[in-house]
């Protein structure tokens, strides 16, 4: 999938911003993005107006050619089943579901994997034993796990993660990194990661700072 | 999971007011349509028909009657006047029995039995509001067929059998009761068996084959052609004002059945009218609960159904599940509603039975058709409401 952001202003930062809006990059097919800067640049601005949560921005995001605003509700249901994944910022997990269901909730969308690759890879991420507590009793390095392995039960051309390693410290990154990795290369998809300061070993391609 | 992630802040109580509700309000609405079309079909029924047509007068009775210098007969000329009168097309007197004669039945041997004085009435056949089957007479028949006012079973059923244990009677079942018929004549008593074959709303009293009471009164009475005391009128328009003012220029009474049964009939549709309307603004309201409630539901879990969403849900199919429940609850409860009609509606051909009217049988189509079209309008709209809903989330 080819997402391309042209002349990308998002509303709140339209006066006085970081002199880098507007601001115009693509994400190729297969590519490895990291997209850096401080808090409160845009970073997360930059991941809802792909994923088409935000709509109040200038210039134009399109996906596959596709203005992102222009797109129907239905037709963002089969792009965010088929062709891209995410990890917010914020996680966005039901608290009040276990950490399994909240990945099965995705994975009944997609049927993308069995339970036991699930589980696999909770274990592989080291939250297997906490996969059973609601969402809402795990700590939020648990929680972005939890969050990885929903975004990872489907498949995609791109996945979009945003700062999915700040509540990891760098051995754990880096586990969740190869996971990423492997996965995004197992779709020939591409990753586009936001992060303050640190790519925390992730291996990237091509880097826009904010 | 679908269903317990969202539907958890569904008001319980809210749902269930919402079809207790629309229970109750759909209930009175379709009952009374039953009852609607049921009492129409029971004032058209031209068994029950209260003629526009026909009337029946006698003459007023005064001091003068009783004095015996007044007649109460009609005479041929009063007769003869009333014939070229615009607004009467025919005229029939009635013939009545002219000698003392006796009834007697033990209803089926269950009790001392009832014995009367008994006088009946004859019109030429062709103004009976139905000929019954068995009527109609031969000289040496030994049966005696009569048609007996519907009054007269109500009054024996509502007043005369409860107080003394005797079986109430229907419209079918009265046909089953036979009484002897005692005439006393000049060489002394004759029996005969008297069976009662039909009611009649159009006259008030026991109407014989009209062979029989000439033959009976040729074969009794002293004067076998008595001059009658009441004419029966085919008039165009009863509520023809010429007619109301030569009867009170010519000290003549009629009924006014037809009067009251109209007004009865008023009164009735007023009354299922008004039941009606309660129900419809009943189930009005418990629709509205039905649809304020699944949208405060939607307002609650709103961030749950963005984030499903974004997970890549079609909202479709969130506003699905919320529109099945509230589907799934109305016709549920339309179920128990055509139901309770059902039952309801055996409730009264029960007792409607037991005042002489035969109700039609069953709930009438118009019932089930407009049954099914309200429980499936109301899901339509509400499916419909959600679905905007749900939509502005997506």
């Amino acid at each position: 999938m080819e997402i391309a952001l042209n002349h990308f202003v998002p509303h709140p930062l339209r006066e006085g911003g970081s002199g880098t809006f507007p601001l115009t990059f693509a994400i190729a097919p297969g590519a490895r993005r990291l997209v850096m800067s401080a808090s409160g640049k845009g970073k997360t601005s930059i991941v809802h107006s792909i994923y088409g949560i935000r709509r109040d921005y200038d210039g134009t995001v399109t996906l596959d050619g596709a203005e992102a605003r222009s797109i129907p509700p239905l037709d963002w249901a089969k792009i965010r089943r088929e062709k891209l994944a995410v990890v917010f910022q914020d996680l966005r997990l039901f608290p009040e579901l276990s950490g399994v269901d909240n990945v099965l909730l995705k994975n009944r969308l997609t049927d993308a994997k069995t339970e036991a690759e699930i589980w696999e890879a909770a274990d592989r991420l080291g939250v297997d034993r906490v996969m059973r507590q609601t969402a809402g009793t795990m700590s939020f390095g648990q929680r972005q796990r939890v969050a990885v392995i929903r975004a990872l039960a489907q498949p995609f051309e791109t996945i979009l993660l945003d700062e999915p390693f700040s509540h990891l410290d760098r051995e754990n990154a880096e586990i969740v990194g190869a996971l990423l990795e492997e996965e995004a290369t197992k779709r020939g998809a591409a990753i586009a990661m936001t992060t303050l300061d640190d790519d925390l070993g992730f291996p990237h391609d091509q880097t826009t700072t904010l | 999971m679908l269903p317990n992630l969202l539907l958890k802040s569904a008001s319980r109580w809210q749902l269930w007011g919402a079809f207790v509700g629309s229970l109750v309000g759909a209930f009175l609405v379709f009952f009374s349509l039953q009852t609607f079309i049921d009492v129409r079909a029971l004032f058209e029924d031209e068994r029950y028909l209260l003629s526009d047509e026909i009337v029946v007068i006698t003459k007023k009775v005064s001091l003068l009657h009783t004095a015996g210098v007044a007649r109460s007969e009609f005479s041929p000329d009063e007769i003869e006047d009333v014939k070229e009168q615009a607004f009467v097309e025919q005229v029939a007197p009635f013939e009545h029995t002219n000698f003392p004669a006796k009834g007697f039945t033990d209803l089926g041997g269950q009790t001392r039995g009832l014995y009367s004085d008994v006088f009946f009435e004859a019109i030429p056949d062709r103004f009976l509001d139905q000929t019954p089957e068995d009527w109609g007479w031969n000289e040496g028949d030994s049966v005696v067929p009569v048609v007996v006012p519907r009054d007269y079973l109500a009054l024996y059923n509502v007043g005369y059998a409860p107080g003394r244990n005797m079986p109430r009677l229907s419209a079918e079942t009265i046909s089953m009761i036979k009484f002897e018929l005692h005439i006393f004549g000049d060489h002394g008593r004759d029996e005969y068996l008297g069976r009662i074959v039909g009611l009649t709303d159009r006259v008030n009293s026991a109407l014989v084959p009209i062979d029989f009471m000439r033959w009976a009164n040729r074969k009794y009475a002293d004067d076998p052609d008595p001059a009658p005391k009441k004419l029966l009128l085919l008039v165009s328009d009863p509520a023809d004002p010429d007619l109301a003012e030569y009867l009170e220029k010519r000290g003549y009474e009629t009924n006014l059945d037809k009067l009251r049964g109209s007004k009865v009939r008023e009164l009735l549709n007023a009354a299922v009218v008004a039941v009606g309307a309660v129900g419809a603004f009943v189930a009005t309201l418990a629709f509205v609960i039905f649809l304020v409630s699944m949208q405060l539901a939607i307002a609650r879990s709103s961030e749950k159904i963005r984030l499903l969403i974004l997970l890549g849900y079609d909202y479709t199919r969130i506003s699905r599940l919320y529109a099945s429940v509230t589907a799934a609850a109305l016709v549920l409860s339309q179920i128990v509603v055509f139901a309770l009609v059902y039952v309801a509606k055996l409730g009264m051909t029960g007792y409607f039975a037991v005042v002489g009217f035969k109700l039609p049988s069953g709930v009438s189509a118009w019932v089930w058709i407009g049954g099914a079209l309200f429980a499936l309008g109301l899901a339509a709209i509400n499916a419909w409401a959600v679905n905007s809903q749900v939509k502005k989330l997506a």
